[in-house]
This record gives C-alpha cells, sequence and structure tokens, in this order.
C-alpha cells in the first residue's frame, strides 16, 4: 500500500476516535439530572397534601418535557393501585419547580419521571420515604426553635410553600422568623381553614412585623414591654383571646384565639428565650390543626339523590296493550286475516314509537352521578374547599375535569380489592379513573380564592352586596349578630338588598329546622358544617348558596351536582367610620 | 281457520305467553328508582339484560311448539318453501308484537343497541331451527305424543344448558358457551368476539340446511311411493 494512502487511513482512524470521544463526552454532559424533596424534612403523612420541590438540571435541548409523579399504593395483601400525577409544568429550562401533591402510601417508593412530549422517560428517580414518613399530623418548626419534639420537622420558614393547602400534614406550625408576604398569606388561609399556627414573637416582632401578622394575632396595638426582671414579651389588648400560660414572672406567656376554623397561639416571647421544658408544656396546650371537611354532607348529599329510572307503570300498561291488541287481532282475524295483520301492525307500530320517546336513553341513561360541593370562604382573606362524591353505574373508565394545576386527593379504602379498580391518572386540568358499577368515590382538593364578594351593611335594613363570582346565587342569608334575614336572589355586580326585620329567625333555630325541600336541604347541612368552625353568631356575615344540576353527555352520562357555598364576613359602614 | 295459523285460538295463547313473560322479564330488567344511598347499602343488584336473556330462552321455547303445532296439522307432503312460510310467519309474529319491548330495552343497554340486533337476528335464524327440530321430532313421533312432547323440550333444554356448563367449567372452552342461546345472549351484552358469533350463528344456520335436506329426502321418498 502507497504510504500517502496510509497516513490518510491513520488520519481517518483518529478523526474517528475523536468524534466517537466527543459523542460519548456530549451524551455523558446530557445527562438529564433530578433531585426531589417531598414534604418537610422528608416528612409526609399518608392521605395528606405535600409540597413537592423537582430541580431539573442539564435539560438544554430536550424540548419541553412533564413531570410525573407515580405512587404504588398498598400491597399483595392489601391490594395495590397506582396514582400517576402529571404537574402542570411545561419544563424547557433547568431550574427549580415546585407543585403541591396527595401522598397515599409513602411506605411504597415514590416515583418520579421527567417524560418528553413523546412520553419518552429523559429522567427517572426513586424517593424512599419509609424512614421519615409520619402516620399522623406533625408539628413543623422554625429552626430557630429547639426540637423539642422528634416528630417534627425542623425547617428554613422562609422557603415555606405559597399553596396553603402543602400544610394539610401539618399538626401545628412554629414560626419565630420574618416572612415573605405570599407565606404569611398561605399561613393565613391555612388557619382560617382549620390549621394552628404558633407565633413566637418577644424581642422577634418588629422583625416579624406584617399586616397580616397583626390581623394573625390575638392582641390589639401590639407593643414590647419589660418584666419587673427585665424580660422582654409583647403584649396589647386581648381580641376575644385566653390566655393559656402564663410564665414564673406572672405576664402571659401564651396568648391563644381561633381565627376562622383554626387557631393561633401566640408566644410572648423569643423562640431563644424557651427551654425545651417550657415548649413541650407550651406543645401540649396547641391546638392541632383540623381542616374542614365537607366529605360527610357531600357523600349525604349525593346518597339522597334518586337513581334515574325507567317507568315499570309503562311495561305493564305495553303488556296489557299488547295483550288487548293481540285478542282484538285474533277476533278481527277470523274474518279477515289481512285486516288482523294491519291492525296489528298498526298497534305494534303505535306502541314502539311510543316506547321509543318514553325510554329516550338521553335522558333515562345515568352512568356516573356525582356531587360537587364547593365551600368559599372569605374573612379577609379566601379559600375554597372543593368536596366530590361520585357513585357509577359503569365499568367504563371516565374523565373528572378540574382546576388546572389541582390534584384532587382520593379517599382510599385500606382494603383495595381486586375487583374495583383505585388506579388514577391526573393530567393538568382532569383525572382518569375507572370505578366498578354499584360503587362510591370520594375526593377533595383545596385552592385559593381572589375577593369575590364584598359586603356592607349600610343600615339596619339595608346590605350593600358585590358579587364578583362567576355565579348567580339561588338563595343568601345575611347574619347580623346570630339573626338570618333571607335574600331571594343574589345577583352578580354590585347591589342593594332590603332585610325585612320582621322576617327575621335566630341562627340557632335555622340551623335546626327541617329542610323544607330538597333544594334547602343541602344548604342547611353545609351551614351547619360551617357553624361549627366558624363564630356565625358574632358579627355580620353572608352566605350565598347556589345549586346547579346538569346532564352531561361525553363518553358517559354524567349527572353532575354542584352545590357552592360562600360565606362572607361583612363589615358595617358605621362602625368602619 | 286452521289451528295452525297465526290467528288461530292455539296461537293466541302462545303469543299470549310469549307478550306477556317477556314483558315481565323487561319490567323486572328496570331498575327502581331508588335513593343512590339505598341502593349502594343493598347487596342486591339489578340485572339490566334479564329481559334479553328472557326473550331468547322464551323464544326458543315459543318455536318449538309452533314447530310442533304446524307438524300437527301439516300433511306429510308439505312444500318445505311452504312450511318455511308457515314458521316464518310466526317467527315474524312473534318479533313484531315484542318490537315495543326491543325499543324500550336499549334504554336498559344503551352501549349494545348493536348487540341487540344481532341478538334478534340470531333469534330469528335459532328459531327456525328449533321450528324444524320440533317439525322433525313431531313428525317422527307422531303414534306417542307425550314421548315427542318430552324429548322436544327435554333436547332443548340440553342445548340450552350442556354447552353453558360445558363452556363455562374452563376458560379454554368458553367459545362453546355460544353455542347455547342463552351463552351467546350472554356473550352478545358483553361484548361477544368475531368468533364467538360464528360459532353462535353456525349452529343453528347449518342445523336448518341438515334439516332442509332431510325434508327434502322424505319429500322425495313420499313422491317415490
Amino acid at each position: 500500500m502507497k504510504p500517502y494512502l496510509l497516513s490518510v487511513r491513520n488520519q481517518l482512524r483518529s478523526v474517528a476516535c475523536l468524534a466517537g470521544l466527543l459523542l460519548v463526552s456530549a451524551s455523558v454532559s446530557a445527562q438529564v439530572e433530578l433531585s426531589v424533596q417531598i414534604g418537610f424534612e422528608n416528612r409526609v403523612t399518608p392521605g395528606r397534601y405535600a409540597p413537592i420541590q423537582v430541580e431539573v438540571r442539564n435539560i438544554r435541548g430536550l424540548g419541553p418535557a412533564r413531570l410525573q409523579i407515580i405512587q404504588l399504593v398498598g400491597n399483595e395483601w392489601r391490594g395495590e393501585a397506582t396514582m400517576r400525577q402529571e404537574l402542570g409544568h411545561a419544563i424547557q429550562s433547568d431550574g427549580l419547580y415546585e407543585a403541591v401533591i396527595p401522598t397515599y402510601d409513602p411506605l411504597n417508593p415514590i416515583v418520579v419521571e421527567l417524560l418528553s412530549s413523546t412520553d419518552t422517560v429523559l429522567a427517572s428517580t426513586e424517593i424512599d420515604l419509609r424512614g421519615t414518613m409520619r402516620p399522623t399530623l406533625f408539628p413543623v418548626l422554625d429552626r430557630r426553635i429547639a426540637r423539642f419534639d422528634d416528630r417534627a420537622a425542623v425547617i428554613d420558614v422562609a422557603s415555606l410553600p405559597t399553596q396553603w393547602w402543602a400544610f394539610d400534614s401539618i399538626e401545628s406550625l412554629w414560626v419565630a422568623s420574618p416572612l415573605p408576604g405570599e407565606a404569611w398569606t398561605a399561613i393565613s388561609q391555612w388557619v382560617l381553614a382549620g390549621g394552628s399556627v404558633v407565633l413566637l414573637t418577644g424581642t422577634d416582632f418588629y422583625r416579624m412585623d406584617s399586616p397580616i401578622l397583626r390581623q394573625l394575632i390575638p392582641l390589639l396595638n401590639p407593643v414590647l414591654t419589660d418584666s419587673d426582671l427585665g424580660a422582654t414579651y409583647l403584649s396589647g389588648s386581648l381580641k376575644e383571646a385566653t390566655i393559656s400560660m402564663v410564665s414564673d414572672e406572672g405576664f402571659p406567656l401564651l396568648i391563644q384565639a381561633s381565627h376562622g376554623a383554626g387557631h393561633v397561639s401566640l408566644v410572648t416571647v423569643q423562640a431563644q428565650s424557651l427551654s425545651v421544658e417550657t415548649l413541650e408544656s407550651i406543645r401540649e396546650q396547641v391546638a392541632s390543626s383540623r381542616l374542614i371537611s365537607l366529605r360527610d354532607p357531600t357523600e349525604h348529599i349525593l346518597g339522597e339523590q334518586k337513581i334515574v329510572a325507567l317507568n315499570s307503570l309503562f311495561v305493564l300498561a305495553m303488556i296489557a296493550v299488547l295483550a288487548l291488541g293481540v285478542s282484538a287481532c285474533a277476533l278481527i282475524a277470523r274474518r279477515s286475516p289481512r285486516m288482523g295483520w294491519i291492525i296489528l301492525s298498526v298497534v305494534v307500530a303505535g306502541l314502539a314509537v311510543s316506547s321509543g320517546f318514553v325510554s329516550n336513553p338521553a335522558t333515562h341513561v345515568v352512568d356516573l352521578y356525582s356531587v360537587n360541593t364547593v365551600l368559599h370562604v372569605e374573612i379577609g382573606f379566601g379559600f375554597y374547599i372543593v368536596s366530590s362524591s361520585l357513585y357509577s353505574q359503569s365499568n367504563d373508565p371516565f374523565m373528572l375535569p378540574h382546576k388546572e394545576g389541582i390534584i384532587p386527593i382520593l379517599f382510599l379504602p385500606h382494603t383495595l380489592t381486586a375487583m374495583d379498580s383505585y388506579d388514577s391518572s391526573t393530567f393538568s386540568e382532569r383525572t382518569e379513573m375507572r370505578v366498578l358499577s354499584g360503587k362510591m368515590r370520594h375526593w377533595h382538593s383545596y385552592g385559593a380564592a381572589s375577593s369575590i364578594f364584598d359586603v356592607k351593611l349600610l343600615s339596619e335594613s339595608t346590605i350593600r352586596i358585590g358579587n364578583h363570582y362567576a355565579l348567580d346565587f339561588d338563595v343568601g342569608w345575611v347574619l347580623i349578630d346570630g339573626m338570618v334575614h333571607s335574600i331571594v336572589k343574589i345577583d352578580r355586580g354590585i347591589r342593594e338588598y332590603s332585610l325585612i326585620p320582621t322576617s327575621t329567625v335566630r341562627l340557632a333555630t335555622f340551623v335546626g329546622s327541617d329542610a323544607a325541600d330538597e333544594l334547602s336541604m343541602p344548604a342547611l347541612m353545609l351551614i351547619r358544617e360551617l357553624r361549627q368552625s366558624f363564630p356565625l353568631e358574632k358579627g355580620i356575615w353572608l352566605i350565598a348558596f347556589a345549586d346547579e344540576e346538569q346532564m352531561l353527555a361525553e363518553e358517559l352520562t354524567q349527572k353532575v351536582r354542584d352545590i357552592t357555598l360562600v360565606a362572607v364576613q361583612g363589615e358595617e359602614v358605621n362602625r368602619e367610620i | 281457520m286452521r289451528s295452525d295459523s297465526v290467528f288461530s285460538m292455539s296461537s293466541l295463547q302462545a303469543y299470549l305467553s310469549l307478550t306477556v313473560l317477556c314483558g315481565i322479564a323487561l319490567a323486572l330488567s328496570i331498575q327502581p328508582s331508588l335513593r343512590i344511598a339505598a341502593v349502594h347499602a343493598s347487596d342486591l343488584s339489578h340485572l339490566p339484560s334479564l329481559f334479553h336473556l328472557v326473550f331468547v330462552f322464551l323464544f326458543g321455547l315459543f318455536s318449538i311448539n309452533r314447530g310442533a303445532v304446524i307438524a300437527a296439522n301439516a300433511s306429510a307432503r308439505i312444500l318445505r318453501l311452504k312450511l318455511m312460510f308457515r314458521f316464518l310467519e310466526h317467527i315474524a309474529c312473534g318479533l313484531l308484537l315484542l318490537l315495543p319491548y326491543f325499543v324500550y330495552s336499549r334504554a336498559l343497554l344503551p352501549a349494545k343497541i348493536a348487540g341487540i340486533f344481532i341478538l334478534v337476528l340470531y333469534v330469528a335464524v335459532s328459531s327456525l331451527f328449533f321450528c324444524l327440530v320440533s317439525f322433525r321430532l313431531e313428525q317422527r313421533g307422531d303414534h306417542r305424543k307425550r314421548g315427542a312432547f318430552l324429548l322436544r323440550y327435554g333436547l332443548y333444554a340440553t342445548f340450552c344448558l350442556v354447552p353453558l356448563a360445558v363452556g363455562m367449567s374452563h376458560r379454554s372452552l368458553s367459545v362453546i358457551l355460544s353455542v347455547s342461546p342463552i351463552g351467546l345472549a350472554t356473550r352478545v351484552i358483553g361484548g361477544a368476539s368475531a368468533i364467538e358469533l360464528f360459532v353462535g350463528f353456525l349452529v343453528p344456520s347449518s342445523g336448518i340446511l341438515w334439516l332442509l335436506n332431510g325434508l327434502r329426502r322424505i319429500n322425495r321418498r313420499h313422491l317415490a311411493i
């Protein structure tokens, strides 16, 4: 072989090796990486929401990707179910992606996958929470507070999630540091919905100070005061609060008050000045969080609905008409068989047409019955809870629409029988599942709501209601210091309504009354539930109620009942002045 | 009027029985309008396909009965075409009477309207087969009526139940279910495969051809005599 050919061949070989090395290094550097944090210090509670943070690295050039969480629930003995949840983010660049997801069974590993637009798994990681999961709610402590409880998660509160339902698994949240405004809003909404926050202030109060903190603490005009022995504590006039603990020096150490459906506990001294023993005694006094649940009323309302059924009496009438028709035809056909056939055909055709009208499948076949109860509460801040119950009469899979970015949490029984399927797949705006005929399912979701009602009592007999909700309400009630005034309809926009003093009734009498009709039964049930958590007897409240029923004819025919109850705390114009 | 004609008194009883019994089955197929909580709490589950199963079974009995009645009235030299016309007249009248029930029953199985059509078609074919079987048995056992009666209905019960039992005994034998009218009705409502439909239709169709061929030979023998 000629020497120049050899040299070219050698050069080609070295170029090929170099290209190979470059390709390998490029593929190594393009490896997408995921690092995942779930819950607070990886502490989660089964059947509760938990925050999730996924850090994505080296995603460049791979196009929009999606994050999917796969949770296996149960085991071979209990039965198994797979819950898939897609987070709503369209991931195109490296970064930290946050969401709030339901956690079902942390005893099984949780798989987080990054999927391409063609559903190829670009990266996957498995999270083992067996060592850190908590079977019940647990306290979450600011890292400035000494860990006085082994169950507790200690975190940097500055990075608290901003979606309030991320605190679902928290028994009590202990805050001793300044927080961003969004975190205060989330805490406030969570407390309104039934959360429990412990605020450790003292000399740190002015560092932590914010309008929301001032709303939350059970003190008016808070100021720092020094005790005789030189301890600095927060004092002020009490806002319908109780002093639960007094310090050794005699000043109030723990002041507690309810706020919405939840509780606020104010520790008047700074966190560092408290011993572990004192913190333990405080913990014993602090109420556990208990978020409002509408599962029972929703299930009850669904249970009270009647199954849409065909009319059996029509079948009996058909039998009678056919029997008479056949007998009459037999008599007539003795003289003229042709006439017998004609009459028989006419009778049968008439019956077939009428039975077609009577048994129209569009109105008589319902595969799914569902009730969605939305409770919207607004006391300064707003939150909402959506509780749904479903009864299936079909074995086919179906799709449930929901708000974008919200992942509903399903109530799963302990035993996941093999006959029924509990698998579900949640996407950005829908959840797909299958429920065996004759079975029920329940789930709920939470959300934050902006100001939708503006309620001002102008005089003893006039109230101005600004309804910015995308709904006209069928009926409303204005509660003034425990007296109930009925309003027939609350339309959208700002209107003034007259209150008739003679038609008022006490709240206790109102909620104790039996539902006069099927429509008012859900309203009364929900108001009873609301009364257990909110001080409806005090101040001005507007309760608006809407009940809509519709038939959705998609893959499966669904009878959907949407019940909305809004509770808004109003104000009196004169008091404001 | 001939006693085997559609509007005779004996036919009237058969049609009335068919109408009333199928109507009762239809009424029982309807789910009662109860509260969801009551339905969910009770273990009783309603069977929306009850009407269709009862219809297939009763129409088979009706065909056996019609076949025997026609045989009792037909001469030994009856033409095949005429015989077929008499059978089809009864089958058509029976199906026509049940037409309002079929229309009504589509609300019981809204996703299976095609299945209801297939079932009606199958019933028409299988009824012709049962009429022919009954006719042949009646003609052969003319001298011992009671034995022929038991043989007719016994064979029908065997035809319905034996394939059902065999098909249900093992998964690999499930296709045999389709040989039974009740088995095929169950499969059609549940979503039958093409093989199951083929087997279901093959048995009565080939039976009809075989029996008609047999009738031709008998007719020839009679003509030769």
